[in-house]
């Protein structure tokens, strides 16, 4: 497999909007780690994915931010200030709700440099033991991220079309 | 702040988000909240009360909607002659710089760029209170 020429700045700009969209949204503070290739790290196995396709100069494919049905219920509890036991069909939502916001801030910072992007409405992926780009054979980078105050874990894939 | 009978329509293609601020808005007391989830079945929904005698106060709406943007919506509730000077705060999740300046200049009184807390919410929603004297 080919890896791609990552845009750094990109990368780096989701993971950070990510952080802010959950510290300020949902008042939950996570950290992310190194960001690596599937198969070349510790994943986790996701039970919400909320995914938004993209096109620019600089990346065109897919983002996804995979959660646990832990911390997404915790997000998801914060964010709307009551505490819920499962993931309901109206909890989805909230998923896109949140790539939205993420992918909001990404393109008020990238654009101030000259980024440019087109993007398609957030969809929702749901199940046990689901992973959007399993099947893929394109490239698929991880960025983990990590809970500043337990040991739950969820992550962000990125897919170069 | 807006009294707890203010009538008030909130606006968003998201459930999640119409709930974080109906939320935000029960817990300020509010008990007179409708939802739409575009401009378009926001205008019915205008249209709608004012048939009441009973027209909205406020209007908090998303910008980037199906069918008819938040924007959209400022400008035609603007132009009407009841709802014209309405207040209408804007939420927003990509929030630049010539954005600003197209909803100021429709006639925008206020805007909040998501990510935000519940409390960014209330700021706004005092400032635009005490900009309308609505206390």
């Amino acid at each position: 497999m080919t890896v791609p020429n990552i845009d750094e700045k990109f990368i780096s700009t989701f993971a950070d909007a990510t952080k802010e969209t959950l510290a300020v949204q949902c008042a939950y503070k996570v950290k992310y780690g190194k960001p690596f290739l599937r198969g070349k790290g510790k994943a986790i196995v996701p039970a919400i994915i909320g995914v938004i396709g993209i096109s620019s100069p600089s990346f065109s494919g897919s983002i996804s931010v995979a959660f646990t049905e832990k911390i997404f219920l915790e997000l998801m509890g914060n964010m709307l200030g009551e505490p819920f036991a499962e993931i309901t069909e109206e909890l989805e939502d909230g998923v896109g709700e949140l790539i939205n916001i993420i992918f909001g801030v990404v393109k008020k910072t990238l654009s101030q440099i000259g980024y440019q992007f087109h993007r398609a409405i957030p969809s929702v992926i749901r199940g046990n033991n689901i992973s959007v780009h399993s099947v893929s054979t394109k490239p698929v980078i991880i960025i983990p991220f990590f809970s500043e105050t337990s040991p739950d874990t969820f992550q962000i894939e990125i897919v170069f079309e | 702040m807006f009294s707890k009978s203010t009538r008030i329509l909130v606006v968003d293609d998201m459930k999640t988000m119409r709930r974080i601020i109906k939320n935000t808005l029960t817990g300020l007391g509010m008990t007179e909240i409708m939802e739409a989830e575009d401009g378009s079945e926001a205008w019915d929904k205008i249209e709608g009360v004012l048939k009441e005698q009973n027209p909205f106060k406020l209007i908090i709406s998303d910008w980037t909607m199906p069918k008819v943007t938040g924007l959209e919506l400022l400008k035609k509730v603007r132009a009407h002659h009841i709802m014209g000077k309405v207040p209408f705060l804007l939420v927003t999740a990509e929030a630049e710089v010539e954005q600003v300046k197209e909803a100021i200049a429709a006639g925008v009184s206020g805007y909040i760029t998501k990510p935000f807390p519940p409390t960014s919410l209330v700021e706004k929603l005092e400032a635009i209170a005490t900009k309308y004297a609505m206390k």
